[in-house]
């Protein structure tokens, strides 16, 4: 090779010849498929020649044609031997690289998700952690509140639904200390005796919402010329709604002893209990009190009702127990429709599923005079 | 209104199909046969550490071979995580020569004939692949449309008419003009940062 090589990028080279012994060695370069091959190849070069060849391949890289190439490196001689070279270079590589690529993707898709499964294993991990804290720690301050607790007697007014569980774990931690040498039951595959003195878990109960019931005549208009006795009856109950802090406080609650209760078959807890009639009984009582939830917040819409003509039942859910009248028919046809008048409003009812619907406020002033006129004739 | 069964209640044949889909099924599949396998492999094998890696590639290789065009489960999920883990511990302890089994295993909770693993024949070990793989890692989140495109055909083993109707491709040769384009850019971007 002669001439003096001079900086050179993609577009600006400066080669004035190149002998034909390097002409056969870039042959050689550009069809061998071993990368170790090529690297001998380059060790052997002079820095010049190392340059052209990578400015060649460069070339080939990013798909220049060759007739540019040639033209850019000032090679017209060599136009056929560079076209050899680049086809040569694009069939050694693309089957290699399809293969590199192959495995490239299958490793890294593979260590995705394995990546993923550890990360089941960590989560499941810290979820034992943070059952095994909040269960000590509802323990500790079970025992706390029992020393200052102190009873209430009231049904139903106020529930605080903490307050037994901490009773209850609190029961469990004395029966545990003060009577030394009580079963440790730890495998759910056997039933190991329960101490003679050993308390049983107490069952908590959920507040039954309040309720308020009466049965009434219907009262119609007295032109439908029906006597008392002939008219009908219907019991009507008004429902108070829970609360929604009352709900919150229940749903914590549950969850809580959800908690308690993956404490106890994990035997984390001091007593070292795992699955055994103590747990059963945690768990039966668990699933009774979600059961008792689901049921209550299918009926805790206020201002919503039932209507059940064939059993003459209205149900009504209410935020407070407010007066209620007797359900009103207007007409004597339509034994499907019933108002009813709530504080200072008339509602329709109609016949409903038992899924609760919302209470239809009356808006139409003939039909309110109507009825306020049947409530005054039968005051 | 089409009623969603939770997954729990879903046969085995109906979670293959539903891995065919998506690895998402493989979180409650791992949660659900763990401590089997796992129990499972140490009637045979000392090594805990060894044993959770065995089960989680257990579960890799039954993903990529759900894949698989010719692939059919012909027993329980269950049956075929166990006989790919006992195969592969079986392997490790013979390398080993720690081999020593603690209790008789009972012939249906696993299958003789299961030996699948990875295939790893047409792999290869370079420092392209090493570069390759960071490229295509950035690729997930600077190309989505060629990262799916390739994750198919050479991860999933799909036919172009069939990532063409997944991708919204008009037609196969769409499909495979956009592999190839995607392919390239993954080709120079590797050449660039190999600095041949």
């Amino acid at each position: 090779m002669s001439g003096k090589v001079e900086k050179r990028n993609v577009q600006t080279f400066k080669i004035l010849k190149l002998s034909k012994e390097f002409i056969d060695i870039l042959h050689e370069y550009f069809s061998a498929k071993d990368d170790l091959v090529k690297q001998t190849i380059v060790s052997n070069l002079l820095l010049e020649q190392k340059q052209i060849l990578q400015n060649i391949q460069e070339c080939f890289i990013n798909g220049v044609d060759a007739v540019l190439i040639v033209k850019q490196l000032q090679l017209e001689d060599f136009l056929n031997d560079i076209q050899q070279m680049q086809n040569s270079f694009n069939a050694s590589t693309d089957a290699i690289f399809e293969q590199e690529l192959n495995t490239a993707i299958k490793e890294t898709e593979r260590t995705l998700l394995k990546k993923k499964l550890i990360a089941i294993d960590a989560e499941e991990n810290k979820f034992d952690q943070e059952i095994t804290s909040a269960i000590i720690q509802a323990e500790r301050q079970s025992i706390k509140s029992k020393i200052g607790a102190t009873d209430t007697t009231a049904k139903f007014i106020q529930f605080n639904f903490t307050k037994y569980t901490k009773y209850a774990a609190a029961a469990i931690v004395t029966g545990v200390i003060v009577f030394s040498g009580y079963l440790i039951l730890n495998n759910k595959d056997t039933i190991q005796p329960i101490a003679v003195n050993q308390k049983e878990i107490p069952k908590i109960a959920i507040p039954q919402k309040q309720q308020y019931k009466k049965t009434i005549t219907v009262l119609e208009p007295e032109s439908f010329g029906f006597t008392s006795s002939s008219k009908d009856t219907f019991t009507i109950i008004t429902h108070i709604v829970l609360h929604t802090s009352q709900i919150d406080s229940i749903e914590k609650n549950i969850e809580e002893l959800r908690k308690y209760y993956a404490e106890e078959i994990t035997g984390k807890n001091n007593n070292g209990a795992g699955y055994g009639p103590r747990a059963n009984l945690i768990k039966a009582q668990l699933d009774s009190l979600k059961i008792e939830l689901q049921s209550i917040l299918k009926y805790n819409t206020p201002n919503t009702y039932t209507l059940n003509i064939s059993e003459k039942k209205l149900n009504i859910y209410l935020t407070k127990n407010v007066a209620t009248s007797q359900p009103i028919k207007l007409d004597s046809d339509k034994k499907h429709k019933l108002f009813i008048k709530i504080e200072n409003s008339f509602y329709l009812c109609v016949p409903t599923t038992i899924e609760p619907i919302a209470l239809q406020t009356v808006n139409d002033k003939n039909i309110i005079e109507q009825l306020n006129k049947i409530l005054f004739q039968n005051q | 209104m089409k009623v969603v069964k939770n997954i729990e209640f879903h046969t085995d044949a109906e979670i293959v199909e539903m891995l065919k889909e998506s690895s998402d099924a493989l979180s409650f599949l791992y949660k659900k046969h763990k401590d089997y396998c796992i129990n499972f492999m140490k009637a045979m094998y000392d090594d805990t550490d060894a044993i959770k890696d065995i089960f989680q590639d257990a579960l890799i290789v039954l993903y990529e071979n759900v894949n698989k065009p010719e692939f059919k489960l012909s027993c329980s999920i269950q049956t075929y995580l166990n006989s790919i883990c006992r195969n592969q511990v079986l392997i490790r302890l013979t390398h080993s020569k720690k081999y020593d089994v603690r209790s008789a295993v009972a012939n249906e909770e696993y299958l003789e004939n299961i030996t699948d693993w990875f295939d790893d024949t047409k792999l290869v070990d370079n420092e392209r692949v090493t570069v390759l793989k960071d490229v295509f890692i950035e690729m997930k989140t600077s190309e989505q449309k060629c990262y799916d495109i390739l994750v198919r055909f050479f991860y999933f083993n799909q036919t172009m008419d069939k990532i063409a109707e997944a991708l919204g491709y008009t037609n196969a040769d769409n499909a495979k003009n956009q592999k190839y384009r995607c392919q390239e850019k993954l080709k120079k971007e590797m050449f660039k940062r190999l600095k041949y």
